[in-house]
């Protein structure tokens, strides 16, 4: 059988290198081996390597400064040495820095595999146990498994500028992750500018993006830098892409391209260093195919895509993050409230949650606001959880009447009144009516939009 | 059978873990090691290079004991231990001595054992 574990052996004997992958070879590996340090080094950034099998007399370095380097990068790799007879000094000194084990040469076969399956089983539990820990990853809130993976691809991506693409519902944290792939990041200490392009009128958004000249238009009193000025050393999050027109994505392209760009009104190019990371809660190849995003562009920015699950696909990460949401608001405005009674937590666990955790947290700060109590109970959910949630009503409802008394709509006909409702409510205020509705601007413009071209709205 | 040069109850052990059909690669692979290695060594010993000199001897104690070469293994770690305690004019003449048994070394096993038709 095949195994997926990958090995990487650094010896510079060619002799003994054979030997030892002789040695392995029933135990189906996939092994590497490098015969100096640099060598090894460059093959543990570019292969997943769980184990490193390491000679420590090497022709361009000490072993010892590899295993300081994994330390350093804070690789879940187990380290064996393997030792010259009459090394052992150097080898004890060796397991200080955290080497799994040490093998005094010669050694049998039998001790090499067994020495290496114990190195890599533990491995595989410092991995489950690590990823078992994390509830609270840079922002999120979440233990389930899809989390998980969540947190291990923006682990893995931060070190590099590679760009990333975010996709996920409104709601599901696009920011929140890539802010946090910006933490882990060697950036991490310069800037993190975020612009979302559905939320800036469509005629400003090349000056935030880009900046402006004084006089580049009217209005424009002063040179201002934009995102991408104030981005320089960090990193650019473009939200809701696919809103931007297509002559700025043309624009936007050539500066990824190129690092370089113009300001509007000016012929002169600035350079930075910025790494770039995209959102859209839509599908992005549907965005090309639609000619709402170049192709160009996408397969640019598209390097790590990071899917971003909806909260409905996360278990019991609804409690996590309700119990935390109630903590947090209860202290803010004066509540008693400890938790959720068991009937409330199994309305919440059922219900689909179309705005994701943004609708949650409103969710929850709604009952805070409006309630208080020890514990939070089925009656005091606001209307989509009371209405779908399995507390039963006080009295008997005659069924017939409510037929009568509520005539069906087509659900866009529903959604778009209580969208347009909400927006009168709030004084025509769309950020305001989104932020109730527990859904971003960016899809209440978009929705709008969509009914106004359909002549609905 | 252990001889001053070879110790074959290694050799066996090292056909028991891999497989005799392999046997003629690795052996090969140490003669060829040691073919480079030696003129290296003298060339070190010859300009003072120590740290070249010292790390060859490190490799050869490990290939060696590997390969069951019992005298080279000696040789080597009398070598590494003069170095290490400074004792330079010692290092020196197991030096010589160690250019000698490496050819001992190759031809012996040349002669007992297939090695890879090159």
């Amino acid at each position: 059988m095949a195994n997926d574990k990958t090995v990487l052996l650094v010896e510079d004997s060619p002799s003994l290198a054979r030997v030892y992958l002789e040695y392995l070879r029933t135990e189906q590996y996939r092994m590497l081996h490098a015969s100096g340090g640099e060598q090894a080094i460059a093959m543990i950034r570019e292969h997943p390597v769980e184990a490193v099998l390491l000679d420590l007399v090497l022709p361009d370095m000490d072993g010892m400064e590899i295993m300081k380097w994994i330390q350093q990068e804070a690789r879940p790799i187990s380290v064996v040495i393997i030792t010259a007879h009459g090394s052992i000094g150097r080898a004890v000194e060796a397991m200080r820095l955290g080497v799994y084990d040490f093998l005094e040469k010669p050694f049998s076969r039998e001790r090499l595999i067994v020495t290496l399956r114990n190195a890599l089983d533990r491995v595989s539990l410092v991995k489950i146990v690590g990823d078992m820990e994390r509830t609270d990853f840079e922002g999120f809130t979440g233990a389930s498994l899809v989390m998980q993976s969540i947190y291990r691809i923006i682990d893995s991506a931060a070190p590099s500028k590679a760009s990333v693409f975010i996709t996920g519902e409104s709601g599901t944290g696009k920011e929140v992750c890539a802010q946090a792939i910006h933490n882990r990041s060697p950036r991490s200490a310069g800037p993190f500018v975020a612009i979302n392009c559905a939320a800036i009128p469509k005629d400003l958004v090349e000056s935030e993006i880009f900046g402006h000249v004084k006089g580049a238009f009217t209005g424009a009193l002063q040179s201002r830098d934009g995102a991408a000025k104030r981005a320089d050393g960090g990193t650019l999050f473009l939200d809701e892409l696919g809103e931007m027109n297509l002559d700025l994505q043309a624009k936007l392209l050539r500066f990824i391209q190129t690092g370089a760009f113009g300001p509007v009104g000016s012929n002169a190019l600035e350079e930075v260093d910025v790494r770039f990371i995209a959102a859209t809660n839509r599908n992005p190849l549907e965005l090309v195919r639609s000619g709402l995003l170049r192709e160009d562009l996408y397969y640019r920015l598209h390097v790590i895509p990071v899917h971003l699950p909806p909260l409905r696909e996360r278990g019991n990460d609804v409690m996590l993050i309700a119990d935390r949401f109630l903590q947090t608001f209860s202290r803010e405005e004066g509540r008693a409230f400890r938790g959720f009674n068991p009937e409330a937590r199994a309305v919440l666990l059922d219900y689909d949650w179309p705005g994701n955790v943004r609708q949650l947290q409103n969710v929850v700060h709604n009952i805070v606001v409006l309630n208080d109590g020890d514990e939070v109970i089925p009656a005091m959910l606001p209307p989509p959880l009371a209405v779908s949630g399995p507390a039963p009503p006080a009295m008997p409802i005659d069924e017939s009447v409510v037929e009568q008394e509520r005539p069906i709509l087509p659900l866009w006909q529903v959604e778009m009144e209580a969208i347009e409702r909400a927006i009168r409510q709030c004084d025509e205020s769309i950020p305001r009516a989104a932020d109730l509705l527990g859904v971003s601007p960016s899809t209440l413009y978009r929705k709008r939009q969509a009914w106004k071209d359909k002549g609905l709205l | 059978m252990t001889n001053a040069l070879l110790d074959d109850r290694v050799i066996e052990q090292l056909v028991a873990d891999t497989g005799p059909s392999v046997l003629p690669d690795l052996l090969s692979a140490f003669v060829e090691e040691m073919a480079e290695l030696a003129p290296r060594l003298a060339d070190a010993l010859d300009h003072d290079d120590y740290l070249a000199v010292a790390r060859d001897i490190h490799s050869l104690k490990s290939s060696s004991g590997t390969f069951g070469a019992l005298a080279l293994r000696g040789l080597a770690e009398g070598m590494d231990s003069a170095y290490k305690q400074g004792e330079l004019d010692s290092a020196l003449e197991l030096g010589v001595e160690l250019h000698l048994r490496i050819r001992e070394t190759i031809a012996a096993l040349q002669a007992r054992y297939p090695l890879r038709v090159s």
